[in-house]
């Protein structure tokens, strides 16, 4: 009887140490795609990875903190944030591992000024998002409205809630094909934010390898989906 | 000896961060359904410590004294007013307490007819509940292969200062909207709705219908014997503010609906723009809400319209039933 009892609880924690075997990594993405499509992408293309997907970066980070997943997929400015976890593979396309910024006005004319007010999806928080976008728009200050979704941030300029807007340059597309404004992107110089990276847990010992092995696939659906064309190390 | 000194370290340290930073006192008074709860439950994310929230239950059972007695206890330096009642309390409020001191600045959400909720109240701004068309219809426009300009809408003679606004901010998106208006009341009602339907179906010729969330239209017997025997002969999306609409009545087959986590964010930009103005607020009183939620009924929408599939995954909530 005990011998069986045993052999139970030996299942048990086997069956247990076996379920946690596979990766978990959590992910928040500023992308066109709602979490729950990032998800299924995600799931499908690499199904030995639990994935959860945030839609915002508050939530996101709370459950980094409290959860201490075994790696985290987001961009370079946000795992900078995240203490107790390091890069190990960062996303590249053509050949770069940073994107342009741009600020898209309705109309031609625009005048950077630390008066107006930007629209920006929050990366990082309100605070430290007024510092980015100042910095990125190589001013002292500037009054930031921040928002959750891509999308809102064409809702913002609908309504004239923001003299502009700042995105990256990839998503300047989704705004003109998506709008009938008369929409203008601006470029600024040497304005870049990091591509998608994985960084990992640094206590997880051997967790860098193994997620190495698990994202070297990159498919054309995945690629399209992060915005990038390949992995390296850094 | 030594235990007594490290409680007082802890005691001393416990107290330091508090000392040495401001809060901000905030308080919330509305109500705690659902819908309200998940504004709540946003705030202090997008806050962070910089506040310190409480949040007190008013509703239609809760008395003007004890209303008064959460503020006077409280004491907040800003607060968050969620629902008509709330903001009706808070006039009588201000109208009490005129002294400037008392005077506390505000965000009001969650409310019917925000404008005329707020308008004479002082130092409070707020946003709208009702989202507006050029968002939902910019929202279906992406989501269809054949791009669509001629929107058809009814709505009662005492809104019809809301459907122009609604014309002119769908105008900047190259979106008509075409209105039929139908009085504000009729013993006829059902009669005019039924004329109103067919003017934009068969003579304007629409390519979409949006329609209001307005109670007085959507009576459980218009619906019934009006709007879904008609809605059944239009070939086209139709496009409703609730979620009920998309779902267990087959009105629409599109629903865009407030994103209440979004609506948090809104109300805390809005806190933050106070704070940093020094709680003297001199901007635009009332914003629209700049979040939503899309919810497509997959099913009767293909019937209807020819769908992007690789747009889908920006719909929130796509309804296979």
């Amino acid at each position: 009887m005990q011998a069986i009892i045993v052999t139970l609880i030996l299942m048990t924690l086997s069956w247990q140490s076996y379920s946690t075997e596979g990766l978990v990594c959590y992910v928040y993405l500023p992308t066109t795609d709602r979490p729950r499509a990032v998800q299924d992408g995600l799931s499908g293309a690499y199904p030995n990875v639990s994935f959860v997907v945030f839609g915002r970066f508050q939530e996101f980070r709370q459950r980094v903190s409290h959860e201490n997943p075994d790696a985290i997929l987001t961009l370079p400015l946000i795992s900078q944030e995240v203490e107790g976890y390091q890069t190990v593979l960062q996303g590249y396309a053509q050949g770069q591992s940073s994107q342009a910024l741009k600020l898209l006005t309705v109309g031609e004319q625009t005048q950077i000024a630390e008066e107006m007010v930007v629209g920006v999806v929050d990366l990082l928080g309100r605070r430290a998002m007024q510092e980015h976008t100042a910095k990125m728009l190589n001013l002292k200050s500037v009054r930031v409205r921040t928002v959750t979704k891509l999308e809102d941030l064409l809702t913002l300029l609908q309504f004239q809630d923001v003299d502009a807007i700042l995105v990256q340059s990839s998503t300047v597309p989704f705004f003109i094909n998506r709008s009938r404004l008369d929409l203008h992107a601006h470029a600024l110089n040497q304005s870049r934010l990091g591509l998608p990276s994985i960084a990992i847990r640094v206590s997880g010992s051997g967790t860098g390898k193994r997620v190495k092995e698990a994202f070297v696939p990159l498919s054309s659906e995945i690629q399209a989906l992060l915005g990038v064309e390949s992995w390296q190390e850094p | 000896m030594a235990r007594t000194m490290i409680f007082w370290w802890a005691l001393c340290l416990s107290y330091w961060p508090a000392q040495s930073a401001e809060r901000f006192s905030l308080l919330i008074l509305g109500p705690d359904s659902a819908g309200f709860q998940e504004v709540v439950n946003a705030l202090p994310l997008e806050l962070g410590s910089e506040f310190t929230i409480t949040h007190r239950i008013v509703n239609e059972r809760t008395s003007f004294e004890r209303y008064m007695q959460y503020i006077e206890q409280i004491k907040p330096q800003v607060m968050v007013l969620m629902d008509n009642v709330s903001i009706n309390y808070y006039r009588r409020y201000q109208h009490i307490h005129s002294q400037p001191e008392k005077q506390i600045p505000a965000v009001a959400a969650m409310a019917l007819f925000m404008d005329q909720a707020i308008d004479g109240l002082n130092q409070v701004v707020g946003i709208r509940y009702e989202v507006p068309a050029v968002i939902s219809l910019v929202n279906l426009r992406d989501l269809m292969e054949q791009p669509f300009t001629r929107v058809g809408v009814v709505y009662r003679a005492q809104t019809k200062p809301f459907f122009e606004q609604q014309k002119l901010t769908c105008s900047r998106e190259q979106i008509e909207l075409i209105g039929v208006e139908v009085p504000s009341q009729s013993d006829k009602m059902n009669k005019q709705l039924k004329n109103a339907l067919s003017q934009l179906i068969k003579q304007d010729d629409v390519d979409a219908l949006w329609i209001l969330n307005d109670s007085a239209l959507l009576t459980e017997h218009a619906l019934t014997y009006v709007w879904l025997p008609r809605i059944r002969r239009f070939k086209g999306p139709v496009v409703v503010g609730v979620r009920p609409l998309v779902e267990k009545v087959p009105l629409g087959n599109f629903a865009v609906v407030p994103d209440h986590q979004g609506m948090g964010k809104q109300i805390a930009n809005l806190i933050f723009e106070m704070v940093e103005g020094g709680f003297d607020f001199d901007g635009p009183k009332v914003f629209n809400p700049v979040s939503v939620e899309t919810i497509l009924n997959y099913r009767q929408a293909r019937k209807q319209f020819s769908i992007n599939s690789e747009k889908l995954g920006q719909v929130d909530l796509i309804l296979s039933n």
